[in-house]
């Protein structure tokens, strides 16, 4: 165990996704890297088409088609997987790692109970008998906080609330102890106090089970409360990445700002407006040369038109892909070393 | 459920009610006398007519009498074609033999068009998909009188493998069923393949996919079951399409059904014959449509019954 | 590779202070000029392009046209002109699909009946879009219980057995419109359609526009929710993109759609029409009339029915095909 801890559960590097679709190639996830811990929550926030959910698909081997991993490893447990076999990858899935996602409504099969549905994947990956399983079902149900589960596990998703279908979802995720957790924007679609609620469990459960989870959502508001730390996705790239006290109090993305400022505070007054970004997403199909942000971004500068910015490493876990901290950076250099000649 | 039930058998009476009503006045809009047109039929009939129907009197009361003989289960008598004989009893002799025909046919579109839709989804965009699509769409696009006389001349006439016409014996049916049923087990395929397609791009086929369920498991116990819900929703209107394809089929094979009598009343211009028959025919595909309905509430638990 | 605090001097990427001055406005503007995303309609051509299957059908719809609106001035002979001495001649040099029992030129029959069945899939197709988009519409637009009326009679309508009504009406309305025909007191260019087209085109307009007419209310009741979403809500910029890539192309794809698939449906309806002695009427031919006709004398002369009805399915079948393509390419559903 102890030596566990130190050990990552997770390692992204260099990934790479891409789409070839009729147009050409969309690169979707641009090379990007992050560590998860066993019991460590990272954030994965950006706008829809950032690559953020894509990137977790690479992860299950579900990306759709005609989606490919074109470069990079992932290092799950220590085991390379990136190439897995479908057969390999079909032993993983909702064993190793689970997932729930955005819309409770449609993610789960109309026609089948929902007892069924978490059924199947037991019967899949443990050794369990009919009755150990229904034992366990009951028992994730109270886990999640469903009333009456041996009555609620033989109805049918429509019976279901949103917040409710989400329980089950999570439930459903959690069936086989999964080591790793992605939760693809899982309060998205839910009403504000049901958002809370879905929050609140997710927490709960943290420290309840042992196991690192991914939550994936555009909303920082939404995660300041369970991630350890947040990586912030733009156009396929992490532009910013750090601890949550990093992100919220020192960001150094000028689109990490946007998004801040975009965020509704919980103690801000009703009518205050937020402050969408404005523009639309890049074309990912031909990124620009520069940075990716460069025509939305009210700081721009000429060499962001030009050359894609490094990452930035501003203190120990905090890096950011811009120019702009280079360039403070760049000017101190410069007057100090103007001053020592 | 029983009041789901109870309001959906109220709006389908109703509907055949309205189906009935515009019958009637569409008969009524042919020149001269709607129940004789150009030739006058002979005085005793033309005498039963007036009396049974009042033929003298006002529309409206036409209308009534006749609403109320159909009421009765009396769709009044021919008087062309076959003069005097009661349209039940024509409905009764010839259409056994349609709807026998009617049923294989469904039977063949069905158990031959979803295998198809589905083959042809799974292997999307593939030349197996490729072929299926355009072979349904062909078999969407050719009339029935085509397909029905062209196999006619192949396989009786040139091959002389099956007999010619008539309803005699199993080899009699094959021709028969095959075209009747060619158009709807195209559509069914069809249908099939895009709904599919649908279901394989749900939400819930990613949970499926994301709780390690192979591909077999995926297909067959979660798309498959969403997907034939539309199916079921068409079986209603492929009945009517095989009913009236049975005009067609019939005349072609010169089989004895309602069909082949249809034709003839409506080229020897029997217009009680053709409104009987059009009331009746109505009625039958409106009460079918109601039965896919219910059917369709069962399978689909979505949808919670009572609502609309 | 992470560039450290403290050493940017000694790394690699050379800096200059020009680097770090503002860009202009102009200059983020080109950039997102380059990058600025395909629109929706060249993004949907793109797609349409992509599918062989459907450029094929579009290419064989064009070369359909021109042989049903061009052809027959080509031909030496008319649709009615009777030939003496060609009587059921078979396919040759002079008569390249043959002739029939009055020497009537096959081949120009052909052409002019491609001609009426293609004018028959369109007319009834836009007087269905248009009886269908206004009716849509004018029940969306004003909602409340004039919708409820207006849907109802349109549920009613769609669960009446249409086939038919429609024989029932072409029985009922071909006598008297002939009668007005011959009389000469029907307008100009409908005179020259013929009382069979005239009487399908009712047909249609009586009874298939209600299809038309569910989905455009559904997609003006979904534009009404926009409205006041936008009104609603800051969404700032992004109303444009909106209302451009979301709304637009969900409606007019449809409409399109629809209208496309109709084509074919009407021509096939109008061919069994034929066959039951219904379509349009002599001299004047369909592909569906020309085919019917044949039924008699198949057995001796096959080609005269092969003729047609390869017309026929051919059309049919490439407008099916185009139409499948186009909901392929604009369907925004299937994008991913």
């Amino acid at each position: 165990m102890a030596e566990n801890k130190s050990k990552n559960l997770l390692e992204v590097k260099d990934l790479e996704v891409s789409f070839f679709t009729y147009a050409g190639e969309v690169k979707a996830v641009r090379s990007i890297s992050y560590e998860l811990k066993p019991g460590e929550v990272m954030g994965i926030v950006g706008e829809s088409g950032s690559g953020k959910s894509v990137s977790s698909y690479a992860l299950m081997g579900i990306i759709p088609e005609p989606g490919k991993v074109i470069g990079g490893n992932i290092i799950f447990d220590g085991k390379d997987i990136t190439n897995l076999s479908e057969k390999e990858r079909l032993k993983m899935r909702g064993k190793d790692i689970g997932m729930i996602f955005q819309d409770p409504m449609t993610s789960l099969n109309p026609v089948f109970t929902v007892g069924n549905q978490i059924n199947e994947s037991l019967k899949k990956h443990t050794n369990l008998n009919k009755e150990e399983r229904t034992a366990r079902i009951i028992e994730l149900f109270r886990l999640v906080g469903i009333n009456q589960p041996e009555k609620r596990m033989n109805q049918y998703p429509h019976e279901f609330s949103g917040g409710m279908r989400q329980r089950v979802m999570i439930a459903m995720a959690l069936a086989c102890n999964p080591k790793l957790l992605i939760a693809d924007e899982p309060t998205t679609a839910l009403d504000v106090t049901i958002q809370a609620q879905i929050v609140e469990l997710l927490k709960e459960l943290k420290t309840k089970i042992n196991m690192g989870i991914i939550f994936i959502t555009h909303d920082l508001g939404v995660i300041a409360d369970i991630c350890d730390k947040v990586a912030v996705m733009y156009a396929g790239n992490i532009i910013e990445t750090g601890s949550i006290d990093e992100i919220f109090y020192e960001p150094k993305h000028p689109y990490t700002w946007g998004l801040l400022r975009s965020m509704p505070k919980l103690n801000a007054e009703e009518h205050e407006r937020l402050v969408p970004i404005e523009g639309n997403p890049v074309d990912l199909i031909n990124p620009p040369k520069g940075c990716a942000f460069a025509p939305r971004c009210k700081h721009c500068m000429k060499i962001c038109l030009e050359k894609k910015p490094p990452a930035y490493n501003i203190s120990s876990g905090h890096d950011a892909l811009c120019w702009l901290p280079i360039k403070d950076e760049y000017e101190k250099e410069v007057k100090n070393n103007g001053k020592s000649e | 459920m029983g009041k789901y039930i109870v309001k959906r058998v109220g709006s389908a009476l109703f509907t055949i009610f309205i189906a009935a009503t515009i019958t009637f006045f569409i008969m009524n809009l042919v020149p001269g006398d709607p129940f004789m047109s150009e030739k006058a039929p002979s005085a005793e009939v033309k005498k039963a007519l007036e009396l049974k129907y009042g033929l003298d009197k006002p529309l409206i009361i036409q209308y009534k009498n006749y609403m109320i003989n159909l009421l009765k289960g009396d769709f009044g008598v021919s008087y062309k074609l076959q003069k005097n004989r009661q349209i039940v009893d024509i409905i009764k002799e010839s259409f056994p033999t349609s709807a026998r025909l009617g049923a294989f046919a469904v039977l063949f579109a069905v158990t031959l068009g979803i295998p198809l839709g589905c083959i042809a989804a799974l292997k999307r965009n593939k030349w197996v998909d490729n072929v299926i699509r355009v072979l349904s769409t062909l078999g969407i696009s050719i009339p029935g009188f085509v397909i029905a006389t062209t196999t006619m001349i192949i396989f009786t006439v040139n091959l002389k493998w099956l007999p010619t016409s008539g309803l005699k014996g199993p080899a009699s049916y094959i021709l028969p069923v095959f075209t009747l049923g060619f158009y709807p087990m195209c559509y069914v395929a069809r249908l099939m393949r895009s709904s599919m397609l649908e279901s394989l791009s749900q939400d819930y086929i990613r949970t499926a996919k994301a709780k390690g369920m192979s591909s077999f498991i995926i297909t067959f116990k979660h798309a498959l079951r969403n997907s034939l819900i539309p199916v079921i929703t068409y079986l209603g209107p492929l009945i009517a399409s095989v009913l009236t394809g049975g005009f067609v089929v019939e005349q072609v094979f010169n089989i004895p059904g309602l069909g082949r009598y249809f034709v003839k009343a409506l080229n020897g211009r029997d217009y009680m014959v053709i409104m009987g028959t059009t009331i009746f025919l109505a009625t039958l595909i409106i009460l079918m449509n109601l039965v896919c309905d219910l059917l369709y509430k069962i399978v689909d638990p979505r949808i919670k019954l009572g609502e609309e | 590779m992470k560039l450290q605090k403290n050493n940017l001097l000694s790394m690699q990427i050379k800096l200059s202070p020009e680097d770090f001055e503002p860009a202009t406005k102009q200059e983020q503007e080109d950039l997102n000029k380059l990058t600025a995303n395909t629109s929706y309609w060249k993004d949907a051509w793109r797609r349409l392009k992509q599918n062989k299957i459907a450029m094929i059908s579009l290419v064989v719809i064009i070369l359909f046209i021109i042989f049903a609106f061009v052809g027959p001035s080509l031909s030496p002979y008319t649709y009615d002109q009777q030939v003496r001495g060609d009587e059921n001649m078979a396919p040759n040099l002079k008569h390249l699909f043959g002739t029939d029992q009055l020497g009537r030129d096959l081949l120009t029959r052909v052409m002019v009946g491609s001609r009426i069945s293609i004018i028959i899939g369109v007319g009834s197709a836009l007087i269905v879009l248009i009886i269908g988009s206004l009716y849509g519409s004018i029940a969306g637009l004003l909602g409340g219980v004039t919708d409820n009326i207006m849907m109802r009679i349109v549920e009613i309508i769609y669960s009446v057995p249409d086939i038919l009504i429609i024989i029932l009406l072409q029985i009922v309305i071909k006598e008297p419109l002939q009668k007005a025909f011959d009389s000469g007191s029907a307008l100009g260019w409908l005179q020259k359609l013929g009382p069979g087209i005239v009487a399908i085109f009712i047909v249609y307009g009586l009874l298939y526009w209600v299809g038309m007419a569910r989905i455009v209310r559904g997609q003006v009741l979904q534009l009404k929710q926009m409205e006041y979403i936008n009104a609603a809500s800051a969404l700032g910029a992004n109303n444009k993109r909106l209302i451009l890539k979301h709304l637009l192309p969900n409606c007019i794809g449809t409409l399109i759609i629809t209208t496309m698939l109709q084509i074919p449906s009407a021509i096939f309806t109008e061919s069994f029409l034929s066959f039951l002695g219904l379509g349009v009427s002599v001299p004047m031919a369909s592909l569906g009339s020309l085919a019917s006709e044949a039924l008699n004398g198949v057995q001796s002369y096959p080609y005269r029915l092969l003729f047609p009805a390869i017309a026929i399915s051919i059309i049919i079948l490439a407008f099916n095909l185009f139409g499948d393509g186009l909901r392929d390419a604009l369907d925004p559903k299937m994008k991913k």
